[in-house]
């Protein structure tokens, strides 16, 4: 059996593709820059590692279009300077892959809308296609009602699983699914690579789609350099936490 | 070549000393006392003729008045001649502030004294500089300088690069070292020996002092305070006075047969003991060797005998307490209000706490220096014995303190590790240096190699210490943002860089990290601390122990985690990050002791005469030496008595058919973490399994669950490639990360204050992970890489002996024998109980995912 779908979007690696759009999520650049002004002096290693991968991913798929479902940028209050340098530059890279870009707002990007206008773009509170929409996920819209679309597909919560064996702990990121009210839910990890995330077996979810007791019911689509492993129901998996997690 | 370092043999006459005093500090001193005592009579000439002195001798022996003695005389002198300027004669440093405290009262006293009987004032000044002291204090310095300053390492780190400040220490005559051996161990001696590097090179040349306990050997200790020049060791002379003055030390079983005795009978009688030698003296000091030890033991103490201890007669004393906590515990035993005060190793160093007639050392301090530094609490004037009791608490403890006790009486100490070419406190340096001046490379290498710490650093080092603080390890755009200082490879010079840079150093130097402390709570108590990097591995379900209970871990909410109680055995393996290691030399003693036992059993001797020669080769009483006999008898019959002669390797399949290779070698918890990882990854590298490993100070085992092939790996260990395989052992280990983090702060990579912000604990906890995934990308000669995997190796393990034990085995000198068992044999039966404590991951991350992938799949479907 292969699980390569959730409710007709196909895994590709850390993204998602839809017909023809592919979608990735907070990419957080400029993330080292504010470590740097907390005194943290790493040097900058993210960018280039994202557009290794992305050029992996675009090994296999040619989108037309690439929808990035939020946070885009790291700081709240400021775009910094490697913010500006590698989202621009960024953008810049994607225009040779794909036709169109469609930036989505996350609760990162108060400002990325002055990127955005310098490049060209908009930036959106969410993005429909077909029965899909698509949006980060940090607050339920306030015309949630008026949704038409079948199946929600946010980024935000950044979702990993610690796998434990003995003293060996690997946190894997994975994709969510599973359903919020009665439209489908699917819930995206990070494209960033700073960690892995916050892992949804030991740490209280944080996006507002996510508090909902079915949360149990969610199926766990683990990824790891392209393989995914299909972990079956986050309830399942607490069932035998005793020897795995 | 003429020994630059020596002994001090020539004991001078009173008359002699007297002589060269000035006339007032003659009378002062004769009225005050019958005579010089020992050190004063071997030192005082030589610090009177400028020559470097390290004085070793007991605490209460009068060792501060023997430095300062000839250096308040002379000041005087400088007073009557009208010369006496404003500007710093004499730097006193020692580890701890309250220690400072207490030297400044101490210099007060006689000089007011002085002053009195001289009818006028001297007009010489005495302040103490700490990281306590205020901005206004600090303006008063720099108008009226002391003459004499106290101070600490760290805040002399700072001093040297206070450009108003340093000026004053153009003239700096004389320099004690006080508690030295405290420094000398650890990277705030390392960091101390460069400050007197920079000093002599601000002030030319002074006269060192040192101070010490008992400290072996003497000579490496001289060396660490005089340093070198021209590649050669400065002069300097060593008096060493005899620490053994009358020591009254015994070793106590608190029970007839501690093979025999259940947990339960023995808590009782540790307890009953404890109070009947408390009960029969007027002030006892206990130590423990660990914080949780101190809690529990005034907590039982206080719960078993009501109306004997309460809180205001007993106290604990440890560095997790408050400041105010611990100087009301002080203050107390000054008061002499306190009829038991229970301290980890807090009161180990010589702060003044009034008069203690018994020491009593929970448990083995685990070296024989440490043995005597303690019981040397008590007693704490010059012609009284020093009083001390070794309590043990099971088997293993009784033959180390045994072996403590035999060699504190034949005057037999541990080796001091001083540790040498740390990077990280090297860039601290060069940073402070630049902040100073500009810098010829060449000139700033030299005056680094004249440190003992520093005299073998290669020059491939040190420019990677100039590489990594010029930021080189970013891209050249970004460097402004890295760059602390710019080096100029063609002028061959380097200076700091940004306007903030002495700031940035005031506010972040020092070689301690900032360890946070969790809080764990039950039942809205809280019941203890742990250490951050604990409560990472920690997972909701995971029970552990801390403070003698088993607790289940809940959840964390920032830096405070919740548990509840929990009767299943611990998950988690316990922490050993606060337990003291086994010396070497030490641990060498006792596995001489085991091949006596041996011989012994051998040969047929009778239980009358082995516990005979157990009394007199131990100096232990009935019930101890019988409890050894027991123990070892039990070895001997079951399995073999392992020695330095034999190393035994015993084969045990455990629960489940699970593998077990037992190592008893018995070289203390540093070496044996060397040998294990080493061991278990050219195991892990053969079979492509990961390896469990569990250490102790008397052993390790490996543990797999299929064949290890213990003994065919360990063989392909040598002393040649040891530290090779070990480096990659580690490479990627939290153990690795977790000193990079430290190492990182030290070398200022991660700053804790920074543009007025004092780094959040949350973000320090981000900081751990994230750079977990940063140093696995790094290039092997980054400076602060190198410098984590240093202190791994050498400091927190010790591949250096680890070697030795190799080359013993190469030599010959050690046989390895192997024996199966059914149950561990009973010198292994400690180390079993203990669990595992770490993993050696061999397999892939991705392999390690996929089969973790497939277990979970099979149970979730089964």
């Amino acid at each position: 059996m292969k699980f390569e779908d959730i409710y007709g979007a196909k895994i590709i690696d850390l993204a998602l593709n839809i017909g023809d759009n592919l979608i990735i999520s907070d990419l957080h650049f400029g993330y080292e820059e504010a470590l740097n002004a907390d005194g943290i002096m790493v040097p900058k290693f993210q960018y280039e590692k994202i557009i290794g991968r992305l050029d992996d991913i675009f090994s296999t798929v040619d989108p037309n279009t690439i929808i990035i479902n939020g946070d885009l940028k790291h700081q709240f209050g400021k775009i910094s300077r490697q913010e500006w340098k590698e989202a621009i530059s960024f953008i810049d890279f994607l225009r040779e892959h794909v036709e169109k870009i469609i930036l989505i707002k996350g609760n990162h990007d108060n400002f990325t809308k002055f990127i955005a206008k310098k490049i060209d773009l908009k930036v959106y509170d969410s993005f429909s296609h077909e029965k899909f929409l698509i949006l980060h996920g940090h607050k339920i819209p306030k015309n949630y009602a008026e949704i038409k679309e079948d199946t929600l597909i946010i980024g935000h919560e950044h979702p990993c699983i610690g796998l434990r064996s003995g003293e060996r702990l690997e946190k894997i990121k994975c994709f969510l699914k599973g359903k919020f009210a009665d439209k489908n839910l699917i819930v995206m990890p990070s494209f960033n690579f700073v960690t892995e995330g916050s892992d949804i077996l030991q740490e209280k979810p944080l996006s507002p789609f996510l508090k909902n007791p079915s949360l149990y019911d969610f199926e766990i689509f683990g990824v790891e350099n392209f393989e995914i492993l299909y972990f079956g129901k986050l309830k399942q998996l607490m069932a035998s936490r005793e020897q795995f997690l | 070549m003429m020994d630059m370092i020596e002994k001090q043999e020539k004991l001078y006459r009173d008359e002699e000393i007297y002589e060269i005093l000035h006339p007032l500090v003659r009378k002062w001193f004769r009225d005050k006392f019958k005579g010089f005592s020992k050190s004063q009579k071997y030192a005082i000439m030589d610090i009177h003729q400028r020559k470097n002195v390290l004085i070793s001798s007991p605490t209460g022996s009068g060792k501060t008045l023997t430095a300062f003695l000839s250096i308040i005389s002379e000041l005087i002198t400088l007073k009557d001649h009208d010369k006496l300027e404003d500007k710093v004669y004499c730097v006193y440093v020692s580890p701890l502030k309250a220690l400072d405290n207490d030297i400044e009262k101490n210099l007060r006293e006689p000089l007011s004294e002085l002053e009195e009987m001289a009818e006028r004032e001297f007009e010489i000044r005495v302040a103490v500089r700490t990281g306590d002291t205020t901005q206004y204090q600090r303006s008063i310095m720099l108008r009226k300088p002391p003459h004499i300053l106290i101070t600490t390492p760290e805040s002399l780190g700072i001093i040297l690069c206070a450009p108003k400040f340093r000026e004053k220490f153009k003239d700096v005559r004389y320099f004690i070292v006080d508690e030295i051996h405290s420094l000398a161990d650890n990277k705030r001696g390392v960091h101390l020996s460069l400050s007197l590097e920079r000093l002599q090179n601000l002030a030319g040349r002074f006269t060192r002092i040192g101070l010490s306990a008992t400290v072996h050997p003497l000579q490496k200790v001289a060396e660490f305070l005089v340093g070198y020049e021209n590649g050669e060791v400065r002069d300097c002379k060593i008096v060493d006075v005899n620490y053994l003055k009358k020591l009254d030390m015994k070793v106590l079983c608190p029970v007839e047969d501690i093979l025999g005795a259940d947990p339960e009978e023995m808590n009782t009688a540790t307890y009953n003991l404890l109070d009947k030698l408390i009960s029969v003296h007027k002030t006892t000091l206990i130590f423990t060797n660990t914080r949780s030890g101190t809690e529990s033991v005034v907590f039982n103490l206080k719960k078993r005998f009501k109306d004997k201890y309460n809180d205001e007669n007993i106290m604990a004393h440890h560095s997790s307490l408050s400041k105010e906590l611990r100087l009301e515990t002080e203050n107390n035993l000054k008061k002499g209000e306190l009829k038991v005060v229970v301290s980890s190793t807090s009161l180990e160093l010589g702060i003044d706490i009034g008069y203690i007639d018994l020491v009593i050392l929970v448990s083995s301090p685990k070296s024989v220096s440490k043995a005597l530094q303690r019981i040397g609490r008590s007693g704490h004037r010059l012609h009284e014995k020093s009083k001390g009791r070794i309590i043990v608490v099971d088997r293993d403890d009784l033959v180390e303190c045994s072996l403590i006790l035999k060699n504190a009486i034949e005057g037999k100490i541990d080796e001091i590790h001083i540790p040498e070419n740390c990077l990280d406190v090297l860039s601290q340096h060069i940073y402070g240096m630049a902040i100073e001046d500009r810098w010829d490379i060449d000139t700033a290498y030299y005056l680094i190699k004249r440190s003992y710490c520093y005299r073998n650093l290669t020059e491939n080092d040190f420019l990677s210490v100039l590489s990594y603080l010029a930021g080189e390890y970013t891209s050249l755009e970004d460097r402004y943002v890295y760059a602390k200082i710019w080096v100029d490879y063609d002028t061959n010079m380097f200076g700091k860089r940004g306007k903030l840079a002495r700031m940035l150093y005031a506010t972040n130097i020092g070689t301690i990290p900032d360890r946070t402390a969790v809080r764990v709570k039950c039942a809205g108590q809280v019941v203890g601390r742990i250490e951050e990097d604990f409560m990472e591995k920690l997972r909701k379900g995971d029970t552990f122990v801390l403070g003698g209970c088993i607790y289940r871990f809940n959840y964390a909410r920032g830096m405070t985690i919740n548990v509840t109680p929990s009767s299943s055995p611990p998950t988690i393996p316990s922490w050993f990050s606060e337990q003291l290691p086994l010396s070497f030399d030490l641990a060498i003693e006792i596995q001489r002791f085991r091949a006596l036992m041996e011989g012994k059993f051998e040969y047929g001797r009778s239980r009358e005469e082995i516990i005979d020669f157990l009394h007199e080769y131990l100096y232990i009483d009935f019930n101890a030496a019988n409890s050894i006999y027991n123990y070892f008898r039990e070895q001997h019959l079951y399995a073999q008595i392992p020695s330095q002669r034999k190393l035994l390797i015993e084969y045990y399949t455990g629960y489940g058919n699970r593998k077990f290779v037992i190592f008893h070698s018995l070289f203390g918890r540093r070496v044996n973490d060397a040998l294990s990882r080493a061991v278990a990854y050219m195991i892990a590298e053969k079979s492509r399994k990961d390896v469990m490993i569990s250490i102790s100070d008397n052993g390790f085992y490996l543990s797999s669950d299929g064949k290890i092939g213990g003994l065919d790996a360990f063989k392909n260990l040598t002393s040649e490639n040891i530290a090779e395989t070990l480096t990659k052992a580690i490479d990627k280990t939290e153990t690795l990360a977790g000193r990079f983090r430290h190492c990182a702060g030290r070398s200022l990579m991660i700053l804790r204050r920074y543009k007025g912000k004092e780094k959040s604990v949350s973000r320090q906890h981000i900081t751990s992970k994230i750079l977990l995934n940063f140093v696995k990308g790094l290039d092997d000669n980054f400076s602060i890489l190198k410098e984590a995997r240093r202190e791994v190796i050498e400091d927190f393990m010790d591949v250096k002996n680890a070697k030795k034990v190799l080359e013993l085995i190469e030599e010959g000198k050690m046989d390895i024998e192997q024996i199966n068992t059914r149950i561990p044999s009973p010198f292994a039966f400690n180390l079993i109980a203990q669990g595992y404590l770490d993993v050696l991951k061999y397999e892939e991350r991705i392999e390690f995912i996929k089969r973790m992938h497939q277990a979970i799949i099979n149970e979730i479907e089964g």
